[in-house]
């Protein structure tokens, strides 16, 4: 029997701490639309999107009005488009691109991910094709991500592609000088790319994934960082292993939601379900952040020495209490570090306490990586390669996903406001501590081989 | 005749330690068997309801005289016998959790309860306390199988936001799923 304890807490969850799904991902596979004509491919594609996810958003709205509890998102993940571009020219992939853009268009999606490239240790040229479309795709379309998996612990870092890759960063952004260089929002760079993940940009169907499948992004750091408060007021002297106690108990609760979530929709749509992603996904409203749940914790500038401490303990209690809620946890699950869509971590950045070299740190312990950081538009291209590469070197050595989602901002420099608005947020133009001198490195370009503890059979 | 008799007894007294074993006491020496019960205290007032069989030849006057012996004067005792347990109301339905929190005003309860009646919906289990200066009304309910959940609710919100409250209801897996333990999948189809 259910107590008005039970009840109350719930309802608190959602009505007054934020408490949502951030997203359902419907994963489709697309492979099925390859071939050689191009007008072909593009028909198919839209025709599979529209007939596979057309009742996604009507049956999200259902289940979500049953449970009151908002689903924020509703959007696509596809198998890796470098797949059905091979045999195809660029315009084929800009074409394809708004194919895409169009289907989610028509189904009522909020995003389409998976104009992706798994290129860890060589690259294809339908691959190189995708790579090459990025700043056209980005810019000539509004919902489509792009994602490139550049490295993995047991491949090691393909450093020309990290260099391509970094020269088509630059590229889109100046494509979309107008909005401040958006378009490099819209792509992550990642190590250890997981194929399973809801959240965008880097959502896609893996090759080893159900041609259908329902993955779900849960949210949650305003629950937490209430659920530290009341702690905190009932105890004020609560140490640490107390706080990641509560933390984990408030994750295994925000956990059962998604799945309860997930599992319905699936059920409905008739496909199966795939995994809930723990990550907490704040946004820029007050009360949804990640930074202020290190604020919470005791950390009352960002940035300040203990902050790294703060995100692992975050992180792996969140992870514990996920991983007794649910047997089919997957994608990022940690404590997502975005900081445009953070107000605590932009205003923290803004203020000069956190800085691209203490995020890096950060970055070690938590789910993702260098995420919505604004740059310079002047960066080199061997800069942001640099960056790229030592994020995945922090991923790759220690066998978790890393990525990178950087915006070099044309005519901006250091210390200048840009604002996207909506989820993307707001924030102000950083740099590295040392803009130059690991260009000589990054143009020697190769790869970079597995670490020694790849080898594991 | 059948060869056992059933009761729906209630008792009502003012709280005090031991009055759930004066009950259970009597019964057993009716040789009862308790089928359902429930107990709970009222603004002070201790409050059991319960279902019992007994051999045929007790009858309900006998079973509240005994009662009336074991306890307190001013208890109040009713017992009633039935032949078999009622059909329940909705043949099958779906379960929601409504809430509604506001001011304590005379009139709320009748207007959530009349609500329900308008809209088909058994109420099953109706909690009331007090949380500041608001009374919270917690209703675990069931729906026809027929109802439009969405209409509902959203007229449950309008309807009780004329009355001055914030209304919710919603299906009482989020609640199952957040305080319980067991698989997820275990609560889709109920």
């Amino acid at each position: 029997m259910l107590t008005r304890q039970d009840v109350l807490s719930t309802l608190r969850m959602v009505q007054e701490e934020n408490l949502d799904v951030r997203t359902v991902t419907l994963g489709i596979n697309l492979n099925v639309c390859a071939g050689r004509d191009p007008d072909a491919l593009i028909a198919a594609v839209q025709a599979r999107i529209v007939e596979q996810a057309r009742d996604l958003v009507r049956l999200c709205d259902e289940v979500a009005a049953r449970y009151g509890l908002p689903i924020v998102n509703k959007r696509l993940a596809i198998s890796p488009a470098s797949i059905l571009l091979e045999g195809h020219t660029q315009a084929t992939a800009v074409r394809l691109a708004q194919a895409l853009d169009q289907a989610a268009t028509d189904v009522q999606v909020d995003l389409i991910g998976g104009f992706s490239a798994l290129v860890q240790k060589g690259m294809t040229p339908g691959e190189r094709v995708l790579i090459d479309s990025l700043p056209e795709v980005l810019t000539n379309t509004r919902r489509v991500c792009a994602s490139i998996n550049v490295g993995t612990t047991r491949a090691g870092l393909n450093v020309d592609a990290v260099r391509l890759v970094a020269a088509r960063i630059l590229d889109a952004a100046q494509a979309s000088r107008a909005q401040h260089g958006f378009a490099s929002a819209k792509l992550v760079v990642f190590a250890n790319m997981p194929e399973d993940n809801p959240f965008m940009a880097g959502a896609m169907l893996g090759s080893g994934e159900a041609e259908r499948v329902i993955n779900v992004g849960v949210s949650g750091p305003g629950v937490v960082k209430r659920a530290i408060d009341r702690l905190l007021r009932n105890d004020p002297d609560a140490t640490l292993d107390e706080l990641a106690e509560e933390i984990k108990h408030t994750a295994f609760r925000v956990t059962r939601t998604g799945e309860l979530i997930g599992r319905e929709v699936a059920d409905r749509l008739g496909v199966p379900f795939g995994v809930v992603d723990l990550s907490l996904a704040p946004t820029p409203r007050v009360g949804d952040s990640v930074g202020e749940i290190y604020q919470s914790l005791g950390i009352t500038r960002l940035g300040a020495p203990g902050t790294t401490a703060a995100v692992m303990l975050l992180n792996d209690a969140v992870k514990k209490g996920g991983a007794f809620a649910s047997s089919a946890v997957g994608g990022l699950s940690g404590a997502f570090i975005p900081v445009m869509e953070d107000h605590a971590l932009s205003q923290a950045v803004t203020d000069g306490t956190l800085t691209i070299e203490k995020l890096e740190a950060m970055t070690a312990v938590c789910s993702v990586g260098l995420d919505m950081i604004l740059l310079p538009g002047d960066i080199s291209v061997e800069s942001i390669a640099g960056l790229i590469m030592d994020e995945a070197a922090i991923g790759i050595s220690n066998r978790k996903t890393t990525g990178v989602r950087v915006i070099p901002v044309p005519g901006a420099k250091r210390g200048d406001r840009v604002d996207f608005g909506g989820l993307f947020g707001s924030g102000t133009v950083t740099q590295p501590a040392c803009m130059e001198g690991g260009a000589a490195f990054v143009r020697r370009g190769g790869h970079i081989p597995a670490p020694i503890h790849s080898l594991m059979n | 005749m059948p060869d056992t008799s059933r009761h729906i007894i209630a008792v009502l007294l003012p709280d005090r330690v031991g009055a759930l074993r004066d009950v259970t006491a009597t019964i057993v020496k009716l040789n009862g068997n308790i089928a359902g019960i429930r107990q709970s205290i009222v603004d002070g007032f201790f409050s059991l309801v319960f279902t019992s069989e007994h051999p045929a030849m007790i009858s309900s006057e006998q079973i509240r005289k005994a009662l009336a012996a074991q306890l307190e004067p001013e208890a109040a005792i009713v017992v009633q016998s039935y032949a078999s347990r009622p059909a329940p109301p909705l043949a099958s339905g779906a379960r929601y959790v409504a809430m509604t929190r506001g001011p304590d005003r005379p009139g709320t309860i009748h207007a959530i309860s009349a609500f329900f009646v308008e809209h088909g919906i058994n109420i099953e289990d109706w909690q009331v306390e007090n949380e500041g200066a608001d009374v919270i009304y917690t209703a675990q309910v069931s729906l026809p199988e027929s109802a439009d959940f969405r209409r509902i609710q959203e007229a449950f919100r309008k309807t009780m936001t004329a009355h001055g409250l914030t209304a919710s209801i919603c299906h009482e897996n989020i609640f199952r799923a957040t305080n319980e333990i067991g698989p997820i999948k275990g609560l889709l189809g109920r």
